[in-house]
C-alpha cells in the first residue's frame, strides 16, 4: 500500500484516480506497441527498397489517407457513442494490420510499400483520436494538466518495448512478421478498453449532439475548423509541430539510409534509435512533464520544445559544411530528433491537449479531431511537396535549407504560443461565464435597425416598445430623440410614462408642447403628474401649477405643491406651505406620506425638522417613508438622526444610509468607531460602506482595516465590492492577509482531517467547518480581486459554485493564470476536489512542524475562536458534539455563551453545561 | 393521544430536520439556524384537519412524527410520512390549497409561516437563494421530462 502511494506521488496521481490512470496507461501501452511493430516493419521495408528522396511521396499519400480517415471518423463520431466508437476503431486498426501482413506475402509492387508506410500515419491518427477522445471526457482541465503526461506516457514504454523486441527478433522472424506481433498487442488493448467501458464512466457520453452528421465538404471542414479562435490557433500550432517533426525525421533518415544498406540492419537501427528516444521521452514525461507544466504553466512549458529545436539546428545553419558526412548527420540530427521528439511527446502534446480542456465536452472532442484530423494531413502534404520541390531544385538533401525551414517553423511555433495564451484565457472566461446583451453594441446608424424599430413602434407589444425606449436611452442622437417624442403619443400609458421619463432625462428640445398636450388630455393621473414634473424642467410658469393644487388626484396635487414651494413668488409659496402643513398634520397616514414626498422633492432645510419628526411617526409606513427621504436628501443632521434609530429600525436605517451614498460616510464613520456600535451593527455598516463605494468609502474601509483588524473578513469583502485595487502601499498588507487566510484554511482542513476519523460522529462539525472554509474562500477571492484582477475573480466564483467538476477546474485554471503562483497553488489545493488527506499532505509545509490536533483540541479551538471568528453555528455544533460524546471542555468556554445574544448559542450552552 | 416527542427539539436539532428536506438541502446549516426558530410545533390527533381545500395557504408543514393524508373529498391523493413536507410553495406564493390535509395518525408537525419567512429572506438572502436553487432544479427536471415526453 505504502509502495503504491510512493509511485502515485512520484507520478503526481491521486489515490482516487489511480485505477483509471492505470487502465488508460495500459490501453495506450498495448496500442502503442502494436503501432510500433507495424512502423518498424513498414519503415525498414520501405527504406530497404527505395531511396530517401522517395519519402516525401509517402507524406503526400499519407495526407490523402489521413484526410479520408479523418472524415470517416468524424462521421462515425456522430453516429456512435464514445464507448462503442473506441471499440470499433481498435478492431478496425487490428484488422487493417492483419490485411497488410497477409497482402505483404504476395504483393511486391512499389505502391504497396508506399501505402503501408503511409498507413502507419493512419494508425497513429486513429489511436490518437480514440485515446484522447476518451481521456478528454474522463478528466477536467486541472486533472489533464497533471495526468495527460502520465497516461499518454503509456505509448512510450510500449514503443520502447516494441522497438527493442523488434531489434532482437527481426533477425529471426524477418521484417514483415513484426506486424503479427503488432496485431497481438493491438488485440491485448481491447481487454483494457473493456475495463474502462465497464466502469460506466463513458456511458453517459452520447454521440455528438448534432441533428445529423455534417456533410464533409471542404467548406464545412473549414467552418468547423474556424468556429473557435483557440481551436484555430491550436490547429495551426499542431500543423507547425507536425511539419517540424516530419522535416527533422527526413533529415535524420536521409543520413541513416546512406549509412545502412540492408533491410534487417535498417530495422535494427530504427528500432534501436526509436527505443532510445522513447525511453528518454518516458522519463521526461512521467516524472517531469506534469511538474514542469505546473511550475512553468502550460504556455511557458510549451515554449521549451521550439527553443530546443532552434538551438539544435542553429549549428547546422552556422557551420553547414561540417555536416556533409553521413555519420555526423546521423548523430547530430539523431540527437536533435530525440530531444525535440522527447519534449514534443512529453510536454508539448499534453500541453496542447490540456489547452482544449476548458472547452465544453463536445467542442473539446471536436477540437481534438479538428487538430488531429485536419492538420496532420496538411502537414504531411506541405512537407511532402516542400521536400519534393527542394529535391528537384537542389538535386540532393540540403541540410542547411532544411535547417532554415525548421528555424522559420519554430519561430512561427513560438509566436503562435503567445496568441494561444490570450485565447486560452478568453475561452476560460467564456466557459465559466455567460454572455449577455451589451448595449454598447447598439447603434441606430444602419437603416435596417431603424426600419426594425419603426416596425416595432407601429406593431410591437408594450414590452417590446419599452425595451426599445430603454435602448434609445443610451443613444442620444437626433433620430432617437424624435422616436422618443413620437412615443409620447403612444396609446399605452406605460409607454408614455417611459417616454416622459426619457424626455425629462435627455431634456429633448421642443418637447414642451407634446408634454403640455399630455397634461391636458391624458386621463391617467400618473401620466399627468409625470408630464407636469417633466415640464418643470422646461421652465413652465409657476402660475400654471396653481390650477393643479386642488387637483382631485393626489399625485398631480403633489407635483403642483412641490413646484410652488420652490417658487420665487412669496404669495404662491406661502399658499403651497399652507397646503403642506395641512398634509403633514393630517390624521390620514397617506397625506403624511404625501407630505414626505413633497419635502423630498423640495429638499429645503426649513423642512428638515418636520421630516425628523416624521421619522418617528407612529405609522410604520410614514416613518419608513421619512427615513427613505432622509436617505435621499443627503443632509448630515438628518442622517445623524437617522443613524440614532439604528437599534430600533436597523433595516430601514441601513437602506437609507446606502441611498444617501457618500454623504452618509461621515456619520457612519463616527458611529462604527464609537463604543455604542455593536460588532453585528459594525458588520452591517461595513457592508453598507462597500455598497456605497467610491474613493471615500475605500479610505474609510482601509482605516477600519487598520483599526479593527478583527473585522477584516467583512472589510475585505466590502473593499472588493467597491472595486478597490491595491496600491504599492497596500499590496504587502493584502498579501500578508492572503497568507494568513490560506493558513487559516489549512488549519481548518487539518481539523476536518482529524474529524473524518469517525465521520458519522462528527459529520455535523465537519459540515460546519466546510461552511467556514467556503467563507475563507470568499475572502481569499476578494483579496485576489483587489490584488490582481477584479473581474476574473467574479468568474472564478461562478465557476466554483457550479456543481460540475469541469466548471470548478476551469475556475481554478483562471486563478492559476491571474494570481501569484504560490497563492494560486495553495488556494487551488485547499479547494480542489481531492481527498482531505491529500490536501493536508500537500499543504503541511504551511503549518509549524509541531502542529498536531486531536478532537478535543479542535473543539477547544473552535470555542476559543482560534484561528478565526467562527460562525455561531460552528460553535453550537462544537458544544453539541462535546456534550453528546462526553468530551471534557473547560467550563469557561461554554458558560460565556450563556449570555450570548444568539438564541442558538444560549440554548446549546445550557444543554452543554 | 398525539405523539409526544420525548424532548422538545433544540434549534440545532431543528436545523438537522430542515437539512434532511429536499427544499432546504442547498441552504447551508448556518443559515438554516436562523430559519429553525420560525418552526412552530403543532400536535394533532388522528383525523384532525390541518387545512381544507380552497383555504388560502400561507404556511408549509414538516411531518416530524406520524402520517398525513392529502385528499380531495374521499379520494386520497397521497399519504405523507415522517420527514416529508407539504405546502412548501405557500411559503413563497399564497394560493388556495388544492386539496385537504388531514392527520392520518397522531402527528407532530412543524409549521413555518410565510410572513416571518419573508422577513428572514429580507435579512438572509441565502435562504431565498437555497430555495430558488431547488425550485430551478425542479423546473429543469420538469422541462427535461416534458422535452423527453415530446421526443
Amino acid at each position: 500500500m505504502r509502495r503504491n502511494n510512493f509511485w502515485l506521488k512520484i507520478f503526481n496521481v491521486r489515490q482516487d484516480e489511480a485505477w483509471l490512470v492505470k487502465k488508460l496507461f495500459l490501453l495506450q501501452f498495448f496500442q502503442g506497441a502494436g503501432i510500433a511493430f507495424f512502423f518498424t516493419a513498414a519503415f525498414a521495408m520501405f527504406l530497404d527498397k527505395f531511396v530517401i528522396t522517395k519519402l516525401p511521396w509517402v507524406m503526400v499519400i499519407s495526407a490523402g489517407l489521413l484526410w479520408i480517415v479523418g472524415i470517416a471518423y468524424s462521421r462515425l463520431e456522430h453516429r456512435l457513442p464514445v464507448a462503442k466508437l473506441s471499440a470499433v476503431v481498435t478492431l478496425f486498426m487490428t484488422l487493417s494490420m492483419f490485411v497488410f501482413w497477409l497482402a505483404g506475402g504476395f504483393i511486391k509492387q512499389d505502391w504497396f510499400f508506399y501505402i503501408m508506410l503511409a498507413w502507419f500515419n493512419v494508425l497513429y491518427l486513429l489511436n490518437n483520436l480514440e485515446f484522447w477522445g476518451i481521456a478528454a471526457i474522463l478528466f477536467d482541465v486541472r486533472q489533464s494538466k497533471r495526468l495527460f503526461g502520465v497516461i499518454s506516457a503509456g505509448d512510450i514504454p510500449s514503443k520502447f518495448i516494441g522497438y527493442s523486441v523488434a531489434l532482437v527478433v527481426v533477425s529471426y522472424t524477418g521484417t514483415d512478421n513484426l506486424i503479427l506481433a503488432g496485431i497481438v498487442f493491438m488485440l491485448g488493448s481491447l481487454y483494457y478498453l473493456r475495463h474502462i467501458h465497464r466502469s460506466g464512466l463513458l456511458q453517459q457520453m452520447q454521440p455528438h449532439q448534432t441533428h445529423k452528421a455534417p456533410k464533409q465538404k471542404i467548406r464545412k471542414l473549414v467552418e468547423s475548423f474556424s468556429f473557435n479562435t483557440l481551436i484555430r490557433q491550436v490547429a495551426v500550432l499542431s500543423f507547425l509541430i507536425s511539419s517540424c517533426m516530419l522535416i527533422i525525421n527526413y533529415a535524420f533518415y536521409s543520413g541513416v539510409k546512406h549509412a545502412i544498406k540492408d533491410n534487417v540492419h535498417l530495422a535494427q537501427f530504427i528500432a534501436f534509435f526509436l527505443a532510445g528516444s522513447r525511453i528518454i521521452s518516458m522519463i521526461i514525461k512521467m516524472v517531469f512533464a506534469s511538474r514542469l507544466m505546473f511550475k512553468l504553466g502550460i504556455h511557458r512549458a510549451a515554449l521549451l520544445t521550439p527553443l530546443v529545436l532552434i538551438v539544435s539546428v542553429l549549428p547546422v545553419l552556422i557551420f553547414g559544411q561540417v555536416f556533409t558526412n553521413e555519420l555526423k548527420v546521423i548523430y547530430f540530427f539523431g540527437v536533435a530528433a530525440i530531444a525535440v521528439d522527447a519534449l514534443r511527446t512529453s510536454i508539448n502534446a499534453p500541453a496542447l491537449l490540456t489547452l482544449m480542456q476548458p472547452l465544453p465536452t463536445h467542442d473539446r472532442l471536436r477540437a481534438h479531431n479538428v487538430v488531429k484530423g485536419i492538420m496532420d494531413p496538411f502537414a504531411n502534404l506541405f512537407c511532402g511537396i516542400l521536400l519534393l520541390v527542394m529535391f528537384n531544385l537542389q538535386h540532393h538533401v540540403n541540410l542547411v535549407t532544411l535547417s532554415l525551414v525548421l528555424v522559420i517553423l519554430a519561430l512561427g511555433w513560438i509566436v503562435n504560443i503567445f496568441y494561444i495564451k490570450k485565447s486560452y484565457l478568453r475561452t476560460l472566461f467564456k466557459t465559466v461565464g455567460s454572455s449577455y446583451f451589451n448595449q454598447e453594441g447598439f447603434t441606430l446608424e444602419d437603416e435596417e435597425t431603424q426600419q426594425l424599430i419603426q416596425r416595432k413602434i407601429q406593431a410591437g407589444t408594450e414590452v417590446e416598445i419599452i425595451n426599445i425606449l430603454r435602448l434609445l436611452n443610451n443613444s442620444n442622437s437626433k433620430l432617437s430623440q424624435e422616436l422618443i417624442v413620437q412615443l409620447l403619443h403612444h396609446h399605452s400609458d406605460k409607454v408614455k410614462l417611459e417616454a416622459i421619463h426619457l424626455t425629462k432625462k435627455l431634456k429633448i428640445p421642443g418637447a414642451e408642447k407634446d408634454l403640455e398636450d399630455l397634461v391636458e388630455q391624458s386621463q391617467s393621473p400618473e401620466v399627468v403628474s409625470t408630464a407636469l414634473q417633466a415640464l418643470c424642467g422646461y421652465g413652465m410658469p409657476d402660475e400654471r401649477f396653481v390650477g393643479y393644487m386642488k387637483h382631485p388626484d393626489k399625485l398631480v396635487q403633489q407635483v403642483a405643491v412641490s413646484n410652488l414651494l420652490k417658487s420665487k413668488d412669496d404669495a404662491l409659496r406661502q399658499n403651497a406651505e399652507h397646503t403642506l402643513e395641512e398634509l403633514y398634520a393630517s390624521n390620514d397616514a397617506q397625506d403624511r406620506i404625501k407630505a414626505v414626498a413633497i419635502l423630498t422633492d423640495v429638499n429645503s432645510s426649513r423642512h428638515y425638522l418636520v421630516l425628523n419628526k416624521l421619522m418617528n411617526d407612529p405609522s410604520v409606513m410614514v416613518s419608513n417613508a421619512a427615513m427613505e427621504a432622509a436617505g435621499n436628501l443627503n443632509d448630515i443632521t438628518l442622517l445623524a438622526s437617522l443613524l440614532s434609530l439604528m437599534t430600533t429600525k436597523e433595516k430601514q436605517v441601513l437602506n437609507s444610509l446606502q441611498r444617501a451614498g457618500e454623504a452618509a460616510l461621515p456619520v457612519i464613520s463616527a458611529y462604527v468607531f464609537s463604543k455604542e456600535c455593536t460588532p453585528e451593527q459594525r458588520d452591517k455598516l461595513i457592508v453598507v460602506i462597500g455598497k456605497i463605494g467610491g474613493s471615500k468609502s475605500m479610505d474609510l474601509l482601509l482605516q477600519l482595516l487598520h483599526e479593527k483588524p478583527i473585522e477584516s473578513a467583512a472589510i475585505i469583502k466590502a473593499l472588493y465590492r467597491c472595486r478597490y485595487h491595491c496600491t504599492v502601499a497596500t499590496q504587502k498588507l493584502f498579501e500578508e492577509m492572503v497568507k494568513g487566510y490560506v493558513v487559516y484554511g489549512v488549519q481548518l482542513l487539518h481539523m476536518q482531517q482529524i474529524l473524518q476519523s469517525d465521520h458519522k460522529k462528527y459529520d455535523l462539525l465537519m459540515n460546519s467547518l466546510q461552511i467556514e472554509l467556503q467563507q475563507i474562500r470568499e475572502v481569499l477571492l476578494c483579496l485576489f480581486g483587489c490584488l490582481y484582477h477584479h473581474e476574473s475573480m467574479g468568474k472564478v466564483r461562478a465557476g466554483l459554485n457550479m456543481k460540475n467538476k469541469e466548471g470548478i477546474a476551469n475556475a481554478m485554471e483562471i486563478v492559476e493564470m491571474m494570481v501569484r503562483k504560490d497563492f494560486a497553488g495553495q488556494f487551488n489545493t485547499i479547494y480542489e476536489t481531492a481527498t482531505i488527506d491529500h490536501r493536508c499532505d500537500a499543504l503541511k509545509n504551511l503549518l509549524p512542524a509541531n502542529f498536531h490536533l486531536q478532537v478535543e483540541t479542535v473543539l477547544h479551538n473552535i470555542l476559543s475562536e482560534k484561528p478565526i471568528n467562527y460562525n455561531h453555528w460552528t460553535k453550537a455544533c462544537s458544544m453539541y458534539i462535546s456534550k453528546k460524546n462526553f468530551y471534557k471542555i473547560e467550563s469557561g468556554l461554554i458558560t460565556k455563551y450563556l449570555a450570548s445574544d444568539s438564541k442558538l448559542l444560549q440554548e446549546i450552552a445550557q444543554f452543554a453545561m | 393521544m398525539p405523539h409526544q416527542p420525548t424532548d422538545r427539539l433544540m434549534i440545532i436539532e431543528k436545523v438537522l430536520v430542515l437539512k434532511t428536506l429536499s427544499i432546504f438541502k442547498e441552504t447551508p446549516e448556518n443559515i438554516l439556524a436562523d430559519l429553525a426558530p420560525l418552526m412552530q410545533e403543532k400536535e394533532l390527533e388522528a383525523g384532525s384537519v390541518i387545512f381544507d381545500e380552497g383555504e388560502i395557504g400561507d404556511s408549509m408543514y414538516i411531518i416530524y412524527k406520524g402520517q398525513v393524508k392529502i385528499h380531495k373529498g374521499n379520494t386520497i391523493l397521497a399519504i405523507l410520512k415522517e420527514k416529508e413536507v407539504f405546502g412548501e410553495l405557500s411559503l413563497l406564493d399564497a394560493e388556495t390549497r388544492s386539496a385537504t390535509a388531514t392527520a392520518n395518525t397522531d402527528c407532530f408537525l412543524y409549521r413555518i409561516d410565510q410572513e416571518p419567512f419573508f422577513e428572514l429572506m429580507d435579512e438572509r438572502p441565502e435562504v431565498a437563494r437555497g430555495f430558488i436553487k431547488i425550485l430551478c432544479q425542479r423546473l429543469r427536471a420538469m422541462n427535461e421530462k416534458s422535452v423527453g415526453a415530446r421526443n
